[in-house]
């Protein structure tokens, strides 16, 4: 379980704030999405848990203790990050870059190896046709399943993702959603997931953050934030697909 | 003879030394730029963690780089006391540090800061990151650098021999010293060839990482370790050949605050002919006629160098001029009466620096302004005076020496108001080509140089009196002569043997006739009994 105590971020001393008073509370196995524009946030709520930033004021909670108590780099290693964009080693092959988190813990290399063929299996890659490849040599699609494997090498409890398919066309994005819904029932880790993409946020979230502009505007189930918009950025934020479905449908 | 073969000649002849000198040449460059990797890397790393570091540290390794090599050299040498292989390393290692350095934060910084965050975010600890991902990716520019300072170093290194440190700059040395093509090109071809095999070596150490990292079996794995090695073999040649030669003499030589080794007699000699062959009848007399052992320090680059060499005891004896001493050392006016001069420097010298002036030689080698003798026909000049209504159209070359001092040219612009249209700095034996070929009008030639009457040149009458007297003089010192007194009688005979014309005759047989100065030396004092008809002498380098 995490949880964010008041917590506020700025980076220029109190001019601005990326974060502003933000309370949450993430339970155990569940996937929370937290849903923005660029610049609303959330992406600032993931590097805070994963202490890749401190905050500027409030605490952050972890399983009832103070994030500032664990070690930076064993907290990191307890919790595997989907990078947006890609993060995979450029110089590693694809079996170094997934197995990277178990050497850094020190596994015997045969044991890296056969855990990496597993994990490489289990998100859709081939391990003899992939797992002494560059990323260079692979799709963006393969590129960020490979990262997933990485993420979930450790067997951490948690599961930070942050908009790990943004990049991706349309197709690939739908098979990956899918694969991380196969993994989410699988795997029952807890996953924190980053988008701005309303309907990724349906498909995947069991709730959902609303970040508008550093602040948690609201904290609900699909079906809470739909029948209920408690302001007004989250009830046209929910309006849009619709608008755009009944333009799509006007087109045709 | 085909100028190939003829090269090939005085490699064969010269064979045993170019391994010497090649083994030498690879040490100091191998070493420096190993130390300056050592520091360099870690160095460029502090300055990308602590970004406040970065701009003065690279702006103080930048202003190193920018002082002239022999002038780092010769500040070594002051700073150190001693002269060799340790100045030479250091002065190539600084000047090593900042390819490296700038290389390893430009190559460090040029990583994507997804990567970084990536790094940090599996959870790697900042010495992980480092060794995992950030040097791996910073490789290429990082052995780029290194390629840089090795390379440069190579070309660097030849002037190592101005302070005795060998290399096969030595070879070049001496062949400026004596004009003869043949040595400078033994030192500059070979070194050249080095400088190309040390680039493409780590080249191939570059190459041989890469294609490790992603060739699991096959020729191309063997290919890469050999690919790898090619930098380490390099060393090791040169370590062989250093070794073998000299047992690690050489390290020794060098080594801090030297004492007067028992047995041993270390004979410097500045980098010209007449000077390295007053040296080596010396050492030929030492050798043949005590139990001394005798190390030759030749081709010392300058007047400084060799008198704090000898001042600090890296070597025992050379052979000074009585005018440079004066104005150059001891900083005072310049003196016409040859016996004042000679008494002034001993007692000075004696006072302030425990060095003995012995008997001088009857050599005077002043400076002398010198022109092609036709043209001093034809224009009726006989005396300095003649050149100051024309001064100001006449080309005049001059050793960077002869520009500075204040007997030089300085002083003879106050005494006769003599003022140059145009003035070049001129290496010596460059210098007399010069003026035979009319590119300049009026050297600074000395007096007994044999390239005088060789290249019909005329020497002007110092009317004036400004030149000082310059007569050749071994200094000693008084803590070798205590220990070795019969020095004193060994030397005093070359004395009565000596004088400008003589001088003038052996300079020559080196200069134009291009001999060996041991062999000019040897022949010399066999002719006048001075060593007995029958002994080898201490034949080194070129024929």
């Amino acid at each position: 379980m995490i949880v964010l105590d008041h917590v506020s971020k700025t980076f220029d001393g109190g001019a601005t704030y990326a974060l502003r008073d933000v309370s949450l509370t993430i339970n155990e196995g569940e996937t929370f999405v937290l849903l923005g524009s660029s610049g609303s946030g959330k992406t600032t709520i993931l590097r805070l848990i994963s202490r890749l930033i401190e905050p500027s004021s409030g605490t952050i909670t972890l399983d009832g203790k103070d994030l500032r108590d664990y070690t930076a780099t064993a907290l990191r290693r307890n919790m595997g990050y989907v990078f947006q964009g890609i993060g995979l080693f450029p110089h590693m092959t694809i079996g170094q870059n997934a197995g990277i988190g178990l050497r850094l813990v020190g596994e015997p290399a045969p044991e890296i190896e056969a855990k990496v063929r597993r994990l490489l299996d289990l998100v859709g890659l081939d391990p003899d046709a992939f797992i002494d490849r560059f990323p260079g040599e692979l799709s963006g699609g393969q590129q960020q399943r490979v990262a997933v494997a990485r993420a979930l090498a450790t067997d951490p409890d948690y599961l930070l993702m942050d908009e790990p398919f943004g990049a991706l066309d349309a197709l690939t994005r739908e098979s990956l959603q899918a694969e991380v819904l196969r993994l989410k029932e699988k795997l029952k880790k807890t996953i924190v997931f980053v988008t701005h993409d309303i309907v990724e946020a349906f498909l995947l979230g069991d709730r959902i953050g609303v970040c508008n502009a550093g602040n948690l505007d609201q904290v609900g189930t699909r079906r809470e934030l739909l029948r209920n918009p408690e302001t007004d950025f989250v009830r046209a934020l929910l309006a849009r697909p619709l608008q755009q479905l009944e333009a799509f449908r006007d087109l045709q | 003879m085909s100028a190939l073969s003829h090269f090939a000649s005085v490699i064969a002849d010269n064979g045993a030394e170019l391994w010497l000198r090649t083994g030498q040449h690879i040490m100091l460059t191998g070493v420096s730029t190993l130390a300056a990797i050592a520091m360099g890397i870690p160095l460029g790393i502090f300055a990308v963690r602590y970004a406040r570091l970065e701009r003065p540290m690279l702006a103080g390794i930048g202003i190193l780089q920018t002082v002239p090599s022999l002038a780092m050299l010769a500040l070594l040498l002051a700073l150190l006391q001693q002269i060799g292989a340790l100045p030479a390393i250091i002065a190539l290692t600084l000047y090593a540090l900042l390819p490296i350095v700038r290389n390893t934060v430009t190559g460090l910084q040029g990583i994507a800061p997804e990567i970084i965050e990536a790094a940090r975010g599996v959870g790697m600890t900042s010495a992980q990151r480092l060794r995992l991902v950030e040097l791996p990716l910073a490789l290429p520019v990082l052995v780029a650098g290194v390629r840089t300072a090795a390379v440069v170093g190579v070309g660097i290194a030849t002037l190592s021999a101005f302070i005795g440190a060998g290399g096969l700059g030595q070879f070049i040395n001496r062949g400026l010293a004596l004009s003869n093509t043949d040595l400078i090109l033994l030192g500059a071809i070979p070194s050249a060839l080095l400088a190309l095999a040390v680039d493409g070596s780590i080249a191939a150490f570059q190459w041989g990482i890469e294609t490790r990292r992603r060739a699991r079996e096959g020729m191309r794995v063997y290919a890469s370790w050999i690919a790898t090695a090619l930098p380490a073999l390099i060393l090791l040649i040169g370590g062989i050949a250093y070794w073998s030669t000299t047992g690690g003499g050489a390290a020794r030589q060098a080594s801090p605050g030297a004492q007067i080794e028992r047995g041993t007699l270390r004979i410097g000699a500045k980098n010209f002919t007449e000077n390295l062959l007053l040296a080596e009848m010396i050492a030929q007399l030492v050798e043949t006629h005590t139990e001394l052992r005798v190390e030759r320090r030749f081709g010392l680059g300058g007047t400084m160098i060799a008198h704090n060499a000898l001042n600090d005891g890296a070597i025992d004896l050379y052979v000074e001029y009585t005018g440079t001493a004066l104005t150059v050392i001891l900083r005072a006016e310049s003196m016409q009466d040859p016996d004042a001069v000679l008494v002034r420097v001993r007692e000075a010298y004696d006072a302030r620096f425990a060095l003995e002036w012995l008997t001088p030689f009857r050599i005077n080698n002043t400076y002398a302004l010198a022109v092609r003798s036709a043209v001093a026909r034809e224009r009726g000049w006989s005396e300095i005076s003649d050149l100051v209504p024309l001064a100001a159209s006449l080309r005049a070359g001059f050793t960077p020496e002869f520009s500075e001092r204040p007997d030089g040219y300085p002083g003879l612009k106050t005494t006769y108001g003599l003022r140059f249209g145009r003035v070049y700095d001129l290496e010596a034996a460059l210098m007399y080509r010069a003026l035979a070929e009319d590119e300049v009008d009026v050297i600074s030639a000395y007096a007994t140089d044999g390239r005088i009457d060789a290249l019909n040149l005329t020497l002007l009458k110092d009317d004036r009196h400004f030149f000082p007297p310059y007569f050749a003089v071994p200094v000693v010192r008084k803590a070798v002569l205590e220990r070795h007194p019969q020095l004193r009688a060994l030397i005093a005979p070359l004395s009565e043997l000596l004088d400008d014309a003589v001088m003038r005759r052996l300079n020559w047989a080196v200069d134009g006739e291009k001999k060996h100065p041991a062999a000019v030396a040897t022949a010399f004092l066999r002719a006048n009994g001075l060593l007995p008809a029958i002994a080898e002498p201490a034949l080194q380098g070129a024929r």
